[in-house]
């Protein structure tokens, strides 16, 4: 019998290594990466936890999967809970999906091999119990990231380094926590302990989401490397960490009832909104105007928790639900600018063009309309929640988020009118390294696009999702 | 033949005030040079006194394996970085690269202000290791941590070469390796650990040699 | 069946829309295009007319659950009065295709023809929503598309971006005003909804900011000189303006919200939107300008309405549309064939309101407001817009072809017919309705004929009459004096067009914005880790001080 969690680790390990040697070939590596995190994501969903399956009838009994199966991994615990089950899904359908943008925007990059590497780190992250060896494996997860964020004859890249180092000094904060917890649980007098221990977890926290002042990495992944795989860390791997977050409010439930706990949440997510609001219309470069919608979109997801109700634990889900469709937009639009522009995505560079690479800038457009969360777009309808949860309450919260969303889309008006300018001549302007997006690459963005639209119109596609999701976590009451 | 018990009381007498002062030291010189031969030189050394202050609260077994895995990413560095310069030498001798640098024996203006800075960092960790001492740690070895830690930060915010920030990351952890061994004594946390500052070694001289790389193809850093 | 209809009038566009972009794939069917997205704009005016025989149907395409999250769904409703800003959309898109295909000289356009025909869809959504949601969202893709097709038409870049941002602004402040209500708006359908206050003058600012309404006029289209006839329903986008305009009336109890400063801003609008127009170097250009004016005319009357404010919205609305587009799809008039002069003549005289047309509705109240209550200003505002706007359309419709090709006449037979039906069409309705305004606008109360001409009083019509003699002496010294003031002009058509202020403010905002770079290179660059550190203790000091 196959336990559910070790197959969750060790396939996509093991199809990282198929992978990377067949990597020459990218359409092949691209259809295993898809295929085996597709797999996985439904397998995730659809098996039973409590009974094993026979999922091949040509398989015998002895090739039954139990998903709910406990695996002892250096003596520590690996369990699959209900709760990880739509985490898991997220994480790899997610990564599917930014695989399939991959194929045509960055057919040779090692976002394929590494980002099934990173998939089973991360499913270690959140399977492995107690939790503090998860934060082990996000590290572990972010120093293989570099190799991925890192494009093939750039200079290095200043993102994948100031993630590596966030994350590293994200560490110690919730490794020491554990400890204290431990000695707490012999000394319950000692309440300083459980003071430390917040203290160090939300330092800890700040640092691997990116909350201000820690938000520096935030935009140079966006920027300084191949944007995909930029937006499978600010997706997939800032994913898990909020996963791994709301395990810690699930599991020790004297943080969710901490008196500072709203005022902390709301506060770091304000103080998000308004710099990324602030500085992504300030851009002359695209790369950082996606970093700081990012980062104003992570900033209203902590707000939202920071309601402390269920609702706004749903409204926080959704958000993660439905930003990996404007990132990854917003990503393939920018790879296929800067294959036009010999890698520089500056503003001088992009001159003129969106005439030569339309379905870019039109992925572009999209894409900054949701994460900037306007209209029509996924990250419009849980905009339309958060600020309808938020206007009676805290309406000067709601109004700057508001503000920071007009922001973000500042930035891509601004981009797109340097991209509309009319070349002078056929023969003026920089060098494109090529004039044709090609029909294949136009019918990804298409469909892309359509996801996002379609998303945008349909919300109860996902919405119900983040409800049930919110349902699991008991931490706060509805 | 000595077993490494016997080897490690040889040196047992160092595993005090003079580690202490080896890493003050060792760290310090870090943070100043950007000579990549006396870096990882200074690593090894840095290594072996954190090991030697590990001896004192894990067992030797493990404080050496810790050791053996610092000292396998002094050679991973050691390798990167002379590929590194055989790399620059063929582009200085094409002429796309800038010319070598002159060595020079009097300090320069960064190198002083990287050495206040150190100073000031010194200061500052002595004075934390007075007033906040870490528990299940002694006194120096706090201390030891509390300069590993901080050097290390200055490291990394000094500088966004790979390199020194990879020197800053892991002075950093073996600041906080040296910590939370006496918290955790756990094999399992040790490894990982472990693997973690080899995947930052690793993923460092990646950049590293995509930095030699690009500057070679005439690209600015 | 009912209710699958205002479905079907939006699929039918959509289905035009697929089809003439993957038939204009196959070389051989290429230049039938044009008559596949005819059909479908055809059929979806027909279905548009049934609408007038039945009630209203509200359709619910996507249901947003779970509604404790979004407390309302994208909903639909046909409703009487908003029928007449339907059919007149579809009309025109159905009048630019025959008149395109009445051209014997150019090739298809199957992106424009395809941008057109899904811009018919979603206008019609626009005009159907049913409340505030589906309006936000439906605005949206209007916009896109609107952008998408100006691009097409070949119009610049700066100005689609420009309509964008302009369109942008408008949703937010819409989006704006339903959140200031507490989140109820919405949710609520426009006919059950009873508001007040700072929403309904946030919702007043959208209505201009989508009506070109001066200062607020920037998404003007005015570089559409060179467009084929096609782009004509480029050139509505005030329509979905005029939409909301209904709804606020609806929601406002029958009058327009704002009316201590909404007759102001439309008055300025119309005297500057007249100015603009006459002061325009390329008379080709004039066109956008003089429906701003006109724009502005239709929202003073409005303003002044009164009990029958909505039929002054729908009848100034369905004539400003029909006006422009006509206007802008004719030729200049003719001496060969002169029959052919009718239907720009008609328009032209529907935008001024001279009686027996549709425009006359929006002008005898125009008129009958001043004379009543209205102030010195607003009448002078009235006297110089009608000064310029005379001329102006009288330099239109003298106004030579650009092309050096031939004159584009009808070719023979079915191009002929063809160009005749798409012009005349429109024509006829501006007659049609303007002799009997309760056969387009129905469901509410709308003034008849008789009563118009007397509601204007004798100062009324002193007035108008006054401005169009006016306008007249001005139209025949054209010649004389446009060559002696035409510098005159030129600097002050740039100073009225507000271009430099806006360029000002957008400069200020560079400069403001760049500090804030700056800023942020400073902390995100090199030393980013020690600012960071840094920022973050002094973070823990002020919180720990206090």
């Amino acid at each position: 019998m196959i336990a559910g969690p070790l197959l969750l680790l060790i396939l996509p390990l093991v199809m990282a290594g198929v992978v990377y040697i067949l990597l020459r070939w990218a359409s092949l590596s691209a259809l295993l990466a898809v295929g085996t995190a597709l797999a996985l994501g439904i397998a995730v969903v659809t098996l039973p936890l409590d009974q094993p399956v026979q999922p091949f009838l040509f398989w015998g009994e002895e090739r039954q999967i139990a998903m709910g199966e406990t695996v002892t991994f250096l003596g520590r615990e690996l369990v699959l809970e209900q709760a990880d089950r739509m985490a898991m899904a997220y994480l790899f359908f997610t990564a599917a999906g930014l695989f399939c943008l991959a194929w045509r925007s960055a057919p040779h990059s090692l976002l394929f091999p590494m980002g099934l590497g990173l998939l089973s780190l991360l499913s270690g992250a959140l399977l492995i119990r107690p939790l503090i060896y998860a934060a082990l494996l996000v590290e572990i997860a972010a120093a293989l990231s570099v190799f991925a964020l890192q494009a093939e004859g750039q200079p290095p890249t200043l993102g994948g380094l100031r993630y590596l180092t966030f994350t590293t000094l994200a560490l110690p904060g919730v490794l020491v926590t554990n400890w204290l917890l431990e000695r707490y649980a012999l000394m319950p007098d000692e309440i300083g302990l459980l003071s430390m221990s917040a203290t160090l977890l939300a330092i800890s926290f700040a640092l691997l989401l990116g909350v201000v002042p820690f938000h520096t990495w935030v935009p140079a992944v966006a920027s300084d490397s191949v944007p995909l795989v930029g937006t499978f860390v600010l997706t997939v791997g800032n994913g898990a960490v909020w996963f791994l977050l709301l395990d810690f409010l699930e599991t020790y439930p004297w943080l969710s009832t901490h008196p500072h706990f709203g005022s902390l949440f709301s506060t770091a997510g304000l103080v998000m909104v308004v710099v990324g609001g602030l500085l992504a219309p300030a851009q002359r470069r695209l790369g950082p105007v996606m970093g700081y919608g990012a980062l104003v979109d992570s900033g209203g997801a902590l707000i939202a928790l920071g309601m402390h109700s269920r609702l706004g634990l749903t409204l926080a889900l959704l958000s993660l639900l439905v930003r990996p469709f404007g990132l990854a937009l917003m990503a393939i639009g920018l790879s296929g600018l800067r294959a036009r522009s010999g890698d520089d995505d500056s503003f001088d560079a992009l001159r003129g063009l969106g005439w030569k690479a339309p379905w870019s800038t039109a992925a572009l457009i999209f894409g900054g309309l949701s994460v900037a969360g306007l209209p029509v777009s996924a990250g419009f309808v849980w905009r339309w929640a958060l600020y309808r949860a938020l206007a009676p309450a805290s309406p000067d919260s709601a109004l700057l988020l508001f503000l920071a969303g007009l922001g973000v889309v500042v930035g891509v008006w601004r981009a797109l009118s340097v991209l509309l300018v009319r070349p002078r001549s056929p023969e003026g302007g920089g060098n494109p390294q090529s004039t044709s997006e090609g029909w294949l690459t136009a019918a990804v963005v298409a469909v892309a696009i359509m996801a996002c639209v379609w998303v945008g119109l349909f919300p109860q596609i996902l919405a119900p999702l983040a409800a049930r999701l919110a349902e699991t976590y008991t931490f706060l009451v509805p | 033949m000595p077993t490494l018990a016997d080897l490690l009381a040889r040196v047992s007498f160092l595993a005090a005030v003079p580690a202490v002062a080896g890493i003050l030291i060792t760290a310090g010189l870090l943070v100043v040079s950007r000579d990549w031969r006396l870096n990882v030189t200074v690593l090894i050394l840095q290594y072996f006194f954190v090991v030697l202050l590990l001896t004192r609260l894990i067992r030797p077994e493990v404080a050496a394996v810790k050791g053996l895995i610092g000292w396998m990413i002094c050679m991973v560095f050691y390798l990167t970085e002379r590929r590194a310069s055989v790399l620059e030498q063929a582009s200085a001798a094409e002429g796309t690269a800038p010319s070598r640098r002159r060595r020079r024996w009097i300090i320069s203006a960064r190198a002083s202000f990287c050495l206040l800075a150190g100073i000031s960092v010194s200061v500052a960790a002595y004075m934390a290791a007075l007033r906040i001492p870490l528990p299940e740690v002694p006194g120096d070895i706090t201390l030891a941590c509390y300069l590993l830690a901080g050097l290390g930060l200055l490291l990394i915010g000094l500088s966004e070469a790979p390199m020194q920030v990879g020197l800053g990351l892991l002075t950093f952890l073996s600041g906080f390796d040296l910590f939370y061994v006496a918290l955790e004594p756990s094999l399992a946390v040790a490894g990982l650990l472990g693997a973690v500052s080899f995947l930052i070694a690793l993923a460092t001289a990646h950049l590293r040699v995509a930095q030699v790389t690009a500057g070679s193809e005439g690209k600015t850093p | 069946m009912p209710l699958l209809l205002p479905v079907l009038t939006i699929i039918l566009p959509l289905l035009g829309t697929v089809g003439v972009l993957g038939l204009s794939l196959v070389p051989r069917i290429r230049p039938y295009t044009h008559h596949i997205a005819l059909t479908a704009a055809g059929l979806t005016t027909i279905l548009i007319l049934t609408f007038t025989w039945m009630g209203p149907v509200t359709v619910v395409p996507s249901l947003w659950q779970p509604s404790l999250l979004f407390g309302a769904a994208l909903t639909l409703q046909t409703d009487v009065v908003m029928q007449p800003l339907a059919l007149v959309l579809a009309l025109i898109t159905c009048s630019a295709l025959l008149v395109e295909l009445g051209r014997t000289t150019e090739g298809p356009r199957p992106r424009l023809v395809a941008t057109l025909l899904a811009l018919l869809s979603v206008g019609l959504v626009v005009l159907w929503a049913a409340n505030l949601l589906t309006m936000i969202i439906s605005w949206a893709i209007y916009d896109l598309l609107h952008a998408a097709g100006h691009i097409a038409a070949g119009g610049s870049g700066r100005t689609a971006i420009r309509g964008l941002v302009f369109g942008c602004l408008a949703t937010l402040v819409l989006w704006s005003g339903a959140l200031l209500s507490n989140g109820e708006a919405g949710s609520e359908l426009w006919s059950l909804m009873a508001l007040s206050g700072t929403p309904l003058t946030l919702w007043a600012v959208a209505g201009i900011l989508r009506l070109w309404v001066y200062p607020l006029h920037l998404s003007t289209p005015d570089d559409l000189d060179a467009a084929p006839s096609l782009a004509a329903p480029l050139l509505l986008g005030p329509i979905v303006g005029w939409g909301l305009w209904l709804r606020l009336a609806q929601v406002n109890g029958g009058s327009v919200p704002g009316s201590t400063w909404v007759p102001i801003v439309a008055a300025v609008t119309l005297a500057v939107g007249g100015f603009l127009a006459w002061s325009c170097e390329s008379p080709r250009r004039m066109l956008p300008w003089i429906g701003m004016g006109v724009s502005g005319a239709v929202l003073l009357a409005a303003g002044l309405a009164g009990e029958s404010t909505a039929a002054v919205i729908v009848a100034g609305g369905v004539a400003w549309a029909l006006g422009i587009a006509v206007l802008f799809m004719s030729e200049s008039l003719q001496r060969e064939v002169l029959w052919w002069n009718i239907p720009p003549l008609v328009g032209a005289l529907a935008l001024v309101g001279v009686p027996l047309t549709l425009g006359f509705v929006v002008e005898a109240v125009l008129m009958g407001g001043l004379a009543d209550g209205g102030s010195l200003g607003l009448g002078g505002a009235f006297f110089v817009g009608h000064l310029f706007l005379v001329p102006s359309l009288v330099r239109w419709l003298l106004l030579s072809p650009s092309s050096p090709f031939p004159r584009r006449e009808g070719g023979q037979g079915v191009k002929s017919v063809a160009r005749g039906v798409g012009l005349g069409l429109p024509a006829l309705l501006l007659i049609v309705a303007g002799l009997h305004p309760p056969l387009l606008i129905g469901g509410v109360q709308n003034p008849s004929l008789g009563r118009l001409f007397v509601m204007p009083g004798l100062r009324g019509w002193l007035l108008w009459t006054v401005s169009l003699v006016g306008g007249g002496v001005l139209a025949w010294q054209e010649g004389n004096l446009r060559p002696k003031i035409e510098l005159f002009l030129s600097a002050a058509h740039d100073l009225l067009r507000l271009e430099w202020l806006y360029s000002a403010v957008a400069g200020a905002l560079g400069r403001g914005l760049c500090m804030l770079r700056a800023a942020d290179e400073v902390v995100g660059g090199a030393g980013a880790l020690l600012w960071s550190w840094l920022l973050f203790l002094l973070l823990l000091l002020v919180w720990g001080g206090k």
